[in-house]
């Protein structure tokens, strides 16, 4: 059984820039994470190092204390589903998708191939297609039905509902939820659409410029995070007490986003409004000024 | 034996078998173009330097779907794959083939006089450099994409008129003719194919899936 | 059940909230099984620890009951329960943001009271 999924002091070092600068996380099992944070914030490739597919330049990763690197047994528990672009798939890349399947069932040891057909025919695949030829939506439905049916213990979707209409995104939600629900894998889904998938996360990590900003509870995090608004004075008050992000002015009115620290709380005054704040309007509030 | 090393037996043999048609209809055509070109049934035998030539052939292509599996790489290794188990699987199932033609031929030598020491030492250095330069054009093609591609196909198209032209003529030199020069090829052939591997090794390790 | 979920309080809370209208209201009536948690996490697409957090606060007040095995259920007199609560919250979930809006805008206890005498009849 593998419980513990642990990075410690991840650096990678590109060529041309740092991606991640000294990254510490630790996964427990039987959870949804959701990873979030702007293009370019090492979010890839944090998750390519956590699957054992990358090797940082320091630091390790470790499954259980045992470290991942080569380590079959690590990696037979760890799927990652990456974006499968197009572009990138050329010459010989450029398979079926029966054959991409086929490929999956003979690498991933617990594949469930009832699944993968089932959801296939649920969502319409031609299998006979080459990937290059799919659309965005079905090329992300088959990294998806890929990544449900490896029924790898821990598994990491890299920005999973981006072809997606929105029809079809609250569809992958609900796979999502049937799955976790019926096997308790963990998953980590990394995701622009926050505010959708706000709700699932049981812990949402937020990366930025290549450190982790923040792991917590979602619900614990947005009990402490408000928008404050009201006269400049006032306002000011409040900044200078608690911390504040993303302050916005518009004459003699300031608004402002407050994260309490735990237990932390405000006097309420009747001159401030305050509101709570979405997952998405906090990301933006932290991660927006640079 | 690891789970994944098998795994990656079977990913490389899926990929070569989808290929195989190629092989038989190579094979047929073959066949029929000799059959037009005059040849009798009865001269059908292994002797025949024809045959010779289909049989080298046909395990040559074969070497070369096995090392062009380099360029899956990104699909190997997204899919969970760990470098080392692909690498053993990839270079185990050349040297299969490899030892078998090898073998078969040498056994072909010793039976048949028609063949000769020299054929046999010349066809084995043709094999492995056939192998090596492979191996740099699937690293290439997986590099460089479509270029890659297409540098392959000038590669084996100069290869193949080499073959059908150049080595007649080359034959007037007769110390061309001696044990020692093809021996000698074989030899550095070997060599170079050790170090290529080693050079495939290291870039199979450094690989960053984009 | 089925109603969309906002932004203005926590979800959990808001699930909880929800069953408690349905109790109110007939739409689940006591001694029978409220939808389970994982049924309620995939209708609102959220997490379902989130939903068990929302039920919870529900069963730790004794509005619901687990059946092991079975579900939840709700509580003989939970309708009740339900009603006391809210009217010790009634004045500052409501009456205190009455009156922080009318002293906003000039509106005097007085003119306040007679609005609510002169509505017996609408509601």
């Amino acid at each position: 059984m593998s419980n513990i999924l642990e990075c410690k002091d991840i650096v990678k070092r590109f060529k041309d820039k740092d991606a991640l600068k000294g990254v510490s996380l630790t996964l427990e099992k039987g959870k949804i994470y959701g990873m979030i944070g702007r293009n370019g914030a090492g979010k890839t490739t944090l998750l390519s190092i956590m699957s054992a597919q990358s090797k940082p330049t320091s630091g390790s990763v470790n499954l259980d204390g045992e470290e991942v690197w080569e380590n079959q047994k690590c990696i037979d528990n760890i799927c990652f589903s990456r974006e499968l672009n197009p572009l990138s798939t050329f010459g010989p890349n450029n398979v079926k998708v029966k054959e991409l399947l086929r490929m999956a069932s003979i690498y991933y040891p617990y594949w469930d191939k009832k699944m993968a057909d089932s959801l296939v025919k649920k969502f319409d695949i031609n299998i006979k297609q080459r990937i290059s030829k799919l659309s965005k939506g079905m090329l992300s439905m088959v990294t998806i039905i890929i990544a449900l049916a490896s029924k790898s213990e821990f598994t990491i979707l890299d920005e999973p509902v981006a072809g997606l209409d929105v029809v079809a995104r609250e569809q992958f939600y609900k796979l999502l939820l049937d799955e976790y629900n019926e096997t308790g894998r963990t998953f980590v889904i990394s995701t622009h659409i926050i505010e959708e998938a706000a709700d699932l996360f049981e812990e949402v990590i937020i990366v930025n410029n290549g450190n982790i900003l923040l792991k917590e509870n979602t619900m614990d995090l947005l009990e402490r995070a408000y928008h404050v608004s009201g006269s400049a004075d006032d306002i000011n008050t409040l900044i200078e007490k608690y911390e504040a992000h993303h302050v916005e002015n518009m004459g003699r009115s300031k608004g402002a986003t407050i994260l309490f620290k735990k237990g932390e709380r405000m006097e309420s005054s009747q001159d401030v409004m305050v509101q709570p704040v979405s997952l998405q309007n906090l990301f933006v509030a932290l991660c927006g000024k640079e | 034996m690891d789970r994944s090393f098998i795994s990656n037996i079977k990913f490389i043999s899926f990929i070569v078998m989808r290929t195989i048609a190629c092989v038989i209809v190579f094979d047929v055509v073959y066949l029929l173009l000799m059959l037009y070109s005059g040849m009798k049934i009865s001269e059908i035998s292994v002797e025949n330097v024809y045959w010779m030539v289909q049989f080298i052939a046909t395990f040559v292509f074969l070497i070369i779907q096995i090392t062009l599996c380099t360029a899956y790489q990104k699909i190997i290794l997204t899919l969970g794959s760990r470098r080392k188990d692909f690498f053993m699987a990839k270079y185990f199932l050349v040297f299969a083939v490899i030892v078998i033609t090898a073998a078969v031929l040498g056994g072909m030598t010793y039976v048949y006089d028609s063949i000769s020491i020299v054929k046999y030492m010349y066809s084995l250095a043709m094999i492995l450099g056939v192998n090596i330069i492979t191996i740099l054009c699937a690293n290439m093609i997986e590099k460089f994409g479509m270029t890659g591609y297409i540098i392959f196909c000038v590669i084996c198209g100069f290869i193949g008129g080499f073959i059908g032209g150049g080595v007649g003529a080359l034959m007037k030199y007769k110390i061309l003719k001696s044990v020692m020069v093809p021996t000698a090829l074989t030899i550095l052939a070997t060599v170079v194919m050790i170090i290529v591997m080693a050079l495939d090794k290291k870039w199979l390790d450094s690989y960053e899936i984009k | 059940m089925n109603e969309i979920l906002t932004q203005e309080k926590s979800i959990y809370i808001q699930i909880s909230e929800m069953i408690e209208r349905d109790i109110l209201r007939d739409i689940i009536l006591e001694e029978e099984k409220v939808p389970s948690t994982n049924e309620i996490a995939k209708l609102y697409a959220i997490n379902p620890a989130t939903a068990a957090k929302g039920v919870n606060i529900l069963v730790d007040r004794g509005v619901l009951y687990k059946k092991r095995g079975i579900g939840m259920f709700v509580a003989k007199g939970a309708k009740e329960m339900i009603k006391e609560k809210r009217k010790e919250d009634f004045y500052d979930n409501y009456v205190k943001k009455l009156l922080l809006e009318a002293s906003n805008i000039g509106i005097t206890k007085e003119e306040l009271v007679r609005m609510i005498e002169g509505s017996q009849g609408e509601i």
